[in-house]
């Protein structure tokens, strides 16, 4: 900058003149500024990783000739809006005398949200249109500003540009006056707090004198040969400090792109715990230029082999390095097409701050670390007032140095509008993007069935460990919180300490299967008879009537088949007499498992004894009696707006034991898991069609090996968008739920910690990520880092199809998490948290 | 895909190794050749600007411009070229710098004079007595 005005820069005066909309005038140069949206990147194809590339690339070589300024800067998430619409969607929420509010609630995650720093982030690209004939300036000295003339000259070139910018590759548009306030504020005042008070005026041009109300409340203060720069800020508050420290991209080394191990290299600093800010000018060359740059290197090249000859010296080994790196460049400009000929010329900054010198020069130190395993280097030169200047736009850059030759397309793979976009911004904060970026995700129950018209059930996969019941005991709070009636089928019980939280105890329920009624678990029961209010027509009622019945024959059957031992269940008489049995009883919700038996005793065959036996043998163990009536079974229950149903002492077999092997509690388990999830369903169909609700399973995994528990999911699937339903089903294995044929029902999904190559390939199928390119690594790293503080890491699909890693974060409700980290009987001494391990 | 920057390219070191048939002891860069004879002249005005004498042939001149050179080319690099050299430099001298001391303004009313009436300063006046200066 001091080259052009170096009595300006001295006074500190912006090299902006004027803004008109979205055109900068500075004083003899003419910017035009536009917002790139951001691109989703993780888990994404090659293919499609590729397409980007070459996209942004073909954009940047259609702008050759002129110069850029890239700027990535970022927007506090709007906690504020967010809270709004949550609060307009949460119309019944729960109140519990003397506990806080769910207003209060509200205010606390947004408290929470705002220390998270989790921004938004946004990218803005100028583009030099050209520079201003004296005589423009001239006339615009005396109207104050660019006058119609000077526009008019502007214009055609000014189209061609935004009509590049807005193809495929870039999707750029004009920056409004409102975009271009704010970047200017975030560049003037960097790391400072966000600015809240944006012009209100909504008139898209800004003068001279106007441009002073940016400037004058940030003051600037470096010293001599000082690493950082003190900027102060005195707006309406008290003022603020911030020390402010810009790098600069030395080398780099050849990349591999899209490289599945990394994120791009200009989108790396957003897995940082800070925020950071990109500036980058370049001039975009084209090819003819590009070649003849490198040409005339090549020719410094030769002369100096030649010199060495001369004098009979060994020439060192780079010169032939060189020689033969710039013929293979010149020859990609000759022979390659032009996005990968073009090439750009510039300078890469990147700008932290901190409250602290200090701080901030710890901030560089970790930006260098971080840089230093992707083999970048990042220097940090003297002369920081100057560097700072460059995120201005409009300012000139304050220094040649660290200037970078590359390829448009080295440029583009660095990706700076990666982002990643999860959640539907609009339910409640369930944690954070782990991926490229630190993104709130919003997590709503019922987004699914109420929005988008889809299916609302929710598989969540993930091995033990992974954090399954931490991320349901998560959801389920919130939306019992808005007062969404929900049941909770946790076997093996550490969600139980929800209905314990102060603020949900009045409201809720805990049902121990185990000592529940008898009867309770009844087959022909548990499957709810419809609703003649539900269904608009006759035929449809009577339809889901036979529906109903089929699905108590089938679960029956199911039941009845799973209580044998498995060498009598493989003999094929078995199904015949055992489908007879049931088929007698009509699958009427009055009859039970003994109308079945007297079945089979009365029919007179043989084998049907037998297996009436084995029934009346299995009759007698304790649990039994759940299925097994021995009087009436009491009413429905489920009414409480929480309800979690548990079943302690439950064995579950392991997965890897053949069911020859079982042991008689683990034959009886898993009858009672499936009879227990045909009951939590209940829920769903006992309350009205319109009305939200939730239904957790967890476990589920055993149900896919039978059909009653393919029917039970089908079911769901196909009545959740209906019954305005959200279902959770936890599971240990991605194959079990795929393999129930309801792939096409499943909105979002949440896939965990899978250590398995067969079951993280499920895992992403189920995902809809491709597989095979190297993402199954990641699903095996999820939450790696266990302990008390360990994150629950998840990938996850959300309705809209976006796919990212998300960290479930708890830290803004210590009780919850208090209640959800804490196992049972494992309590530590201070009886707060022990270490998350048995929470499965 | 692998993508390569060309900066390597660009590092090309252009050194003289002297005229042909003599290879000189030391190899510089063409730029420090360049740089020191415009040290070597500048050095060389300044003396003439002011009333310095210079002795033939010029040692110290000769030893303090190879010095400066020599420092001078130890900053400079492909990555910091002598113009960003000289922008440093200047942007570090017009950079804004902290006050020295945090000095409050004080209003200063040392110079208003206050008079209880202008009575006495006008003697003359003084016949119309107390009760004319009472009624302003």
């Amino acid at each position: 900058m001091f080259t052009r005005h170096p009595t300006e820069a001295a006074k500190g005066r912006l090299a902006l003149r004027n803004i008109d909309d979205h055109l900068c005038f500075t004083a003899d140069e003419v910017w035009a500024w536009y917002v790139l949206p951001t691109q989703l990147w993780a888990f994404r194809s090659d293919t499609q990783r590729g397409q980007l590339l070459h996209g942004f690339g073909d954009g940047l070589a259609w702008l050759a000739g002129h110069r850029l300024h890239l700027r990535v800067t970022s927007r506090p998430y709007p906690t504020g809006e967010w809270a709004k619409q949550l609060h307009g969607l949460t119309p019944a929420p729960l109140e519990t005398p003397g506990q806080p509010p769910w207003s209060e609630h509200l205010v606390e995650m947004q408290l929470h949200l705002r220390h998270q720093t989790m921004a938004e982030k946004e990218v803005y690209l100028g583009v030099r249109i050209k520079s201003r004939p004296p005589s423009h300036r001239m006339m615009s000295a005396i109207t104050r500003r660019p006058t119609d003339i000077e526009h008019a000259r502007v214009l055609p070139e000014l189209e061609r540009i935004t009509e590049t910018v807005a193809l495929p590759g870039l999707e750029g548009r004009p920056a409004t006056a409102r975009e271009l306030e704010w970047l200017l504020r975030r560049s003037i005042g960097l790391g400072m707090p966000s600015p809240t008070d944006l012009s209100p005026t909504p008139d898209p041009a800004w003068d001279r004198e106007d441009l002073a109300s940016f400037t004058d409340r940030v003051e600037y203060a470096a010293q001599p040969l000082g690493r950082t720069v003190k900027l102060t800020s005195r707006g309406a508050g008290s003022a603020v400090e911030r020390h402010v420290a810009v790098l600069s991209v030395g080398r780099l080394e050849e990349i591999e792109a899209p490289d599945p191990a990394h994120e791009p290299w200009l989108s790396h600093t957003d897995r940082l715990p800070f925020p950071v800010e990109w500036s980058a000018q370049f001039d975009v060359l084209s090819g003819v230029d590009a070649r003849r740059s490198i040409q005339h290197k090549l020719l410094v090249v030769r002369d100096m082999q030649r010199h060495y000859a001369e004098h009979d010296l060994d020439e060192p080994l780079a010169l032939d390095r060189q020689a033969r790196h710039a013929r293979e460049v010149e020859d990609q400009m000759t022979r390659g097409v032009d996005v990968a000929a073009a090439r750009i010329h510039g300078w890469f900054r990147v700008a932290v701050s901190a409250p602290t010198e200090q701080e901030c020069l710890e901030r560089v130190r970790k930006v260098t670390t971080s840089y230093r395993s992707r083999r970048v280097t990042i220097e940090h030169p003297k002369a920081q007032y100057g560097l700072l200047r460059e995120f201005i736009p409009g300012e000139p850059l304050a220094t040649t140095a660290y200037r970078r030759r590359l390829p448009a397309l080295y440029l583009a793979a660095g990706v700076p509008t990666a982002s990643s976009r999860l959640g539907d911004r609009r339910g409640p904060y369930v944690g954070y993007t782990a991926g490229a970026s630190r993104r709130a995700v919003m997590f709503d129950t019922h987004y699914a069935t109420e929005v988008k018209e889809t299916s609302g059930l929710v598989p969540v996969v993930g091995g033990l460990g992974a954090g399954k019941s931490v991320l349901l005991g998560q959801i389920v709070y919130e939306a019992v919180r808005r007062g969404i009636p929900s049941v909770v089928l946790d076997p093996s019980g550490p969600l139980a300490r929800l209905t314990e939280l102060p603020e949900l105890a009045p409201h809720s329920e805990h049902i121990d299967l185990t000592t529940a009624a008898s009867g309770t678990l009844n087959p022909f029961e548990v499957v709810a008879s419809p609703l003649r209010s539900a269904f608009t027509t006759e035929d449809a009622f009577t339809e889901a009537e036979v529906f109903a019945a089929q699905d108590r024959k089938l679960l029956a059957m199911d039941v009845v088949k799973m209580l044998l031992p498995a060498s009598v269940d493989a003999l094929p008489a078995t199904s015949l007499v055992v489908s007879d049995a049931v088929r007698t009883t009509g699958g009427s919700p009055h009859s039970s498992l003994w109308d079945v038996v007297k079945h089979l005793e009365n029919h007179h065959n043989p084998h049907g004894r037998v297996v009436a036996n084995y029934l009346r043998d299995m009759s007698e163990l304790p649990l039994s009696r759940l299925f097994f009536p021995s009087a009436q079974a009491t009413g429905e229950r489920l009414r409480a707006n929480l309800t979690v149903l548990t079943m302690p002492g439950l064995v579950l077999p392991p997965k890897s034991v053949p069911r020859d092997h079982w042991s008689t509690s683990e034959q009886l388990a898993v009858p009672l898991l499936h009879l227990a999830s045909w009951y939590a369903t209940r829920a769903v169909y006992g309350r009205q069609m319109q009305a939200r609700k939730l239904v957790a399973l967890d476990e589920t995994h055993f149900l896919g090996e039978w059909s009653a528990g393919r029917a039970l999911f089908t079911r769901l699937g196909r009545d959740s968008r209906k019954w305005n339903t959200c279902v959770l089903a936890a599971s240990q294995n991605p194959s079990d739920v795929l393999g129930m044929d309801v792939a096409n029902f499943m909105s979002a999904a949440f896939v965990g910690r899978l250590e398995d190559e067969e079951a993280a390939r499920d895992g992403l199928r189920m995902l809809r990520v491709p597989t095979g390119i190297g993402y199954e690594r990641a699903l095996a790293n999820l939450s790696s880092a266990r302990g008390q503080s360990a994150f629950r890491e998840f990938v996850m699909r959300d309705v809209d199809g976006n796919v990212d890693k998300l960290r479930v974060d708890l830290t803004g409700n210590p009780g919850l998490l208090e209640a959800l980290n804490t196992t049972a009987g494992r309590r530590t001494a201070n009886g707060s948290k022990s270490d998350g391990e048995a929470v499965a | 895909m692998l993508i390569r920057p060309d900066d390597e390219v660009y590092r090309v070191d252009a050194v003289w190794l002297g005229p042909r048939g003599l290879t000189l002891p030391w190899a510089a860069r063409y730029s420090a050749y360049g740089i020191w004879v415009v040290l070597f002249v500048s050095i060389l005005l300044i003396e003439a600007v002011l009333p310095m004498r210079v002795s033939l042939p010029p040692v110290w001149e000769l030893v303090l411009s190879i010095l400066a050179t020599y420092a001078l080319t130890g900053v400079i690099d492909h990555e910091r070229p002598l113009s960003s050299a000289l922008q440093t430099l200047r942007a570090e001298l017009t950079a804004p710098r902290a006050p020295t001391e945090a000095r409050p303004v004080l209003l200063d009313a040392a110079r208003v004079r206050m008079r209880e009436n202008h009575v006495h300063e006008a003697p003359h006046r003084s016949r119309k007595g107390p009760t004319g200066a009472s009624q302003h």
